[in-house]
């Protein structure tokens, strides 16, 4: 007997300390990328350009996070719409084959190394256009995010009573308000969630990035078809420069990432529990 | 009954243009690849030379990089989120279950760039100092140790590799965790059972999502790019030892596609690369979905 | 009268505006009924038109891109927005040719396939806007900067595999005061395509022949030493420096303005002459008063010039591997607007550009016979 339980406290002992170790480099990112980082932020590193190596101001990172921006809001648009009604249709006709097929694709796209979409978007958006643009950018985000709206958007529109359909059919509402009035009002909490996961994939998402949408200095925005500069694309270049002030930008620029990515996580948070990543 | 029809086929149009997307990257990839193909055979795979000046391309070395990063950061993960999920969901109190999880997801959602940055910084120079080159010192004679590290290496890709995929093998093996029928722990503990042989016993009882959510991270891990290629040493060279610096196949193209242009075999090359681990990411994913698909059917 | 000079100068303003921003929304692709505004613009504003011009290439060349550009931005009041960004001379290149970006920066000129697919068609104009050095760089520990002496021979070996430790006779005899370490030498070098191997390998082939048939140069190479494990593959000069200072006992080479700005401690090179040298003002300049009776013109083909020739120059005091930093443009561009700013920018770069005060630590300002290639071209620039 007692031999059982001093395997058991052994045994759990080395699983909380297995699981505290597992959860040691995410505090540890958080705390060195904010203590590097943060003092390097203020309103004008927010607004201003880039700085150029040696003489000049300390600049900031302008350009790339309204660029990012743009590409966040685009990318929702896109692929929410693209993975809202994906969803939704997965949800509701599940018995499909064409359904189950779709499911099985979603599943494996989530999977897709995201360099393999970069170079599909270089070869349909860009290489055709003949310019790197803020749209191929934008679409490639768009596919790296479809299938966790559309995942999730099923799941929140699975979760809800048959009851409460059957009620809204038997009012008489015609499908398109049954699914996108009655319905969604309940499931808006997990379509939400839904498009807030796809907006942080959105803003931390690179490798496509580097083959779309060339980047900028001195301009915020010109039009989609022109490029753009993303906050993740910046960190990459500067990160390795062997300029101490790019190095300072570049953590700077990692700490508003990460805020932007913390603040999507803990709204997503507060709006519902269980997602799926 | 007539708005029914029309909207479930507005919904197919959807449905239709998230497939052709799929399709369409499939096929960019076989139709962009195929001279390579044609021009190395198998010997594309098969051998290892990157070489532009004679337009000569074999990927062995990517590949073995990357299956070899991916072993790594499983054999570090698996333990790790199997402990993570039963910690979470049995040891500690069930207030702070909602904190754990949130911190184990926002791991998961933590873009790549910034886990390249760190590892590149912080973890590389660490694990050098204190893993690798006491591992190398005193364990030097098994082969597996034997090369003299340096920080970037295919061990480095691999445990930071582990630390991104931890949480995402965690969640699946919680949600099949907490998905065990109350009554059947309740009849564990009434048989006197401590809480570890429970654990023990449920683990065996979701066995099937835990291989499941091993293999999924294992397809993650394999396409991951910007954070390996930041720490993975980026050479072309046969690994002989966990501590060689190597490629894996997506570090791979995003360090050689900006040029690839000036080369007329090298594109190919490069999708043919994307395309084979496109193709391998493929089969362990359908391995990881059959055995999710098990699990929710047995529970 | 007055009162309509001044409203048709309005009323063409706002249409100049509107056509800015409609072409820079559409993709710039000016079409016919757009042409009669494009030359209101001209005479509103007399060649003072305003736009981005987006180049990319070389990242040996951004830093100094960078300063000119910022700079430039600030003189012409945020009128001529210079968008430059590093992906490598390769990368820059082949884009350039895809016709996805409006000028490449890139180390070694154009190459000879993609100059002559330009002929007849476009056009090319490529000229040298600064001048670079590449040093090899070394991280071992009790050995301080400009200690360690080497020779092409010796370099070409490490990399070949053929020199395995630091304490190999070959080197010892160049540095019998140095306390070699026995340590494995870890080759580091460049895993994107770059300028930097072009000009680097070039050099390697003119002093060791066993290199040229082996190895040969080209924007990537395969790596003889990677084959023995012993070699490290980095992204960008920035990445290369990085792992120099990461990998104790490590060699590496990165162009001149990336050792300073990390640190890094430069070897001695020994040179035609014997004499053992690191880029200075003075063994620059020696380098290069040979060099410039050799170069052509704006429009020719520099391949097989540069860099396979002007490498190993002679002169007592020459500092071997200098490097010139092109610029690479079309000479038609069916858009006056980016003609305009193009031929602004880089006349400004060719001419106050090269002043002490615009060029970056780590750089040489283009002699001004140089300098005066560009200009000439400039003038083909449609």
């Amino acid at each position: 007997m007692n031999r059982r339980r001093l395997e058991e406290k052994i045994m759990l002992g080395v699983i909380s300390l297995l699981a505290i170790i597992s959860a040691i480099p995410i505090f540890a990112i958080i705390i060195n990328i904010y203590s590097e980082g943060l003092k390097y932020v203020s309103l004008s590193f927010l607004i201003d350009f880039p700085p150029p190596p040696i003489s000049g101001g300390a600049g900031g990172i302008g350009p790339a996070l309204v660029g990012s921006l743009i590409l966040i809001g685009l990318a929702t648009v896109i692929g929410g719409a693209i993975g809202f009604f994906t969803g939704l249709y997965l949800s509701e006709y599940s018995h499909t084959k064409l359904a189950q097929y779709t499911q099985m694709f979603l599943q494996i796209m989530v999977e897709f190394p995201t360099i393999i979409i970069g170079l599909f978007a270089y070869s349909v958006l860009v290489a055709p256009l003949k310019r790197f643009n803020a749209f191929a950018g934008a679409f490639a985000l768009s596919i790296v995010i479809i299938p966790y709206i559309a995942l999730n958007v099923r799941e929140a529109y699975k979760s809800i009573p048959y009851t409460l359909k059957e009620a809204a059919f038997s009012l008489g509402l015609s499908y398109p308000k049954v699914y996108l009035r009655v319905l969604l009002s309940t499931a808006k909490r997990g379509v939400l969630t839904a498009l807030l996961i796809g907006m942080a994939k959105a803003g931390g998402e690179t490798a496509p990035l580097l083959l779309t949408i060339l980047g900028t200095t001195f301009t915020y925005f010109e039009g989609l078809d022109q490029p753009i500069n993303a906050i993740p694309l910046l960190i990459y270049n500067f990160a390795l420069s062997p300029y101490e002030r790019w190095h300072q930008v570049a953590w700077g620029a990692s700490a508003v990432l990460l805020t932007i990515i913390l603040t999507i996580f803990i709204i997503s948070r507060l709006v519902v529990k269980e997602v799926k990543i | 009954m007539k708005s029914g029809k029309i909207f479930q086929i507005s919904l197919i149009l959807f449905i239709v243009t998230t497939l052709t997307i799929v399709v369409g990257i499939v096929i960019s990839l076989i139709n962009s690849s195929y001279p390579i193909f044609l021009r190395h055979g198998f010997g594309f795979i098969s051998r290892s030379v990157w070489n532009p000046i004679e337009e000569d391309y074999g990927i062995l070395p990517p590949l073995l990089g990357t299956l070899i990063t991916s072993a790594i950061a499983i054999s570090i993960a698996t333990p790790l989120a199997i402990s993570l999920a039963i910690f979470a969901s049995e040891i500690i109190p069930s207030r702070l279950r909602s904190f754990v999880n949130n911190v184990s997801d926002l791991m998961a959602s933590l873009p790549s760039v910034i886990y390249g940055l760190w590892g590149l910084y912080v973890l590389a120079p660490i694990l050098h100092k204190y893993v690798m080159l006491p591992l190398h010192n005193y364990l030097g004679f098994i082969p597996l140790f034997s090369v003299k590290p340096t920080p970037t290496n295919l061990f480095t890709a691999g445990v930071l590799l582990s630390i991104m995929i931890i949480p995402f093998a965690s969640s699946i093996i919680r949600e099949a965790y907490t998905a065990i029928p109350y009554n059947l722990k309740e009849a564990a503990y009434s048989l006197g059972m401590t809480r570890w042989e429970v654990v023990k016993t449920m683990l065996g009882y979701i066995r099937s999502a835990i291989f499941a959510g091993v293999f999924l991270a294992l397809g993650r891990a394999m396409g991951e790019t910007m954070a390996v290629a930041m720490v993975v040493g980026n050479i072309m060279n046969i690994p002989k030892s966990i501590f060689d610096m190597g490629y894996t196949i997506s570090s791979l193209i995003a360090n050689q596609f900006p040029n690839a242009e000036a080369y007329k075999y090298m594109v190919p090359a490069l999708y043919g690369g994307a395309l084979i681990l496109f193709t391998v990411g493929l089969i362990i994913n359908l391995i990881g979905l059959h055995l999710v698909r098990r699990v929710m059917v047995k529970s | 009268m007055m009162m309509g000079k001044k409203l048709v100068l309005v009323v063409g303003l706002i249409l100049a505006v509107a056509v800015v921003s409609l072409s820079l929304l559409l993709g710039g692709g000016i079409t016919t009924d757009t042409v009669t505004t494009q030359t209101v613009i001209q005479t509103v504003t007399q060649k003072q038109v305003a736009g981005t011009i987006n180049g990319a290439g070389a990242s040996f060349l951004n830093p100094q891109m960078q300063a000119w550009a910022s700079k430039f931005y600030e003189l012409t009041k945020g009128r001529v927005k210079v968008n430059y960004q590093s992906i490598g001379s390769g990368a820059g290149q082949a884009n350039f040719k895809e016709g996805l970006i409006d000028f490449a920066g890139s180390d070694p000129p154009l190459k000879k396939e993609i100059y002559d697919e330009f002929q007849g068609k476009s056009g090319i104009i490529q000229f040298p806007v600064i001048i670079g050095t590449i040093v090899v760089v070394y991280n071992i520990p009790n050995i301080e900067t400009q200690k360690l002496r080497l020779t092409g021979e010796v370099i070409a070996k490490i990399y070949l595999g053929e020199i395995v430790y630091w304490d190999d006779p070959l080197i010892k005899e160049l540095n019998p005061d140095l306390n070699l370490p026995h340590e494995k030498i870890i080759a580091v070098h460049r895993s994107d395509g770059s300028g930097t191997t072009r000009v680097f390998t070039a050099y390697l082939s003119k002093i060791y022949k066993p290199w040229k048939e082996k190895v040969g140069s080209d924007f990537t190479v395969q790596w003889p030493v990677d084959q023995l494990g012993n070699g490290v593959g980095a992204k960008g000069n920035e990445g290369v420096a990085a792992a120099v200072q990461q990998n104790l006992y490590s060699i590496g080479y990165v162009e001149t303005a990336y050792a300073y700005g990390s640190g890094l401690k430069i070897a001695l090179i020994r040179n035609r002459n014997g004499q053992y040298v690191i880029p200075t003002e003075e063994t620059v300049k020696s380098s290069l008063i040979e060099l410039t009776k050799i170069l052509p013109k704006a429009h020719e083909d520099w391949s097989k010039i540069f860099p396979d020739e002007t490498v190993d120059p002679p002169g007592l005091k020459s500092y071997p591997i200098v490097s010139f930093s092109f610029i690479i443009l079309r000479q038609d561009y069916d858009d006056e607007i980016k003609v305009a700013l193009l031929r602004e920018f880089f006349t400004w770069v060719l001419t106050e550009g090269q002043k002490k005060e615009n060029i970056v630590p780590g750089y040489y300002p283009l002699p001004p016979e140089v300098a005066q290639i560009g200009l000439e071209g400039l003038k083909l620039l449609r």
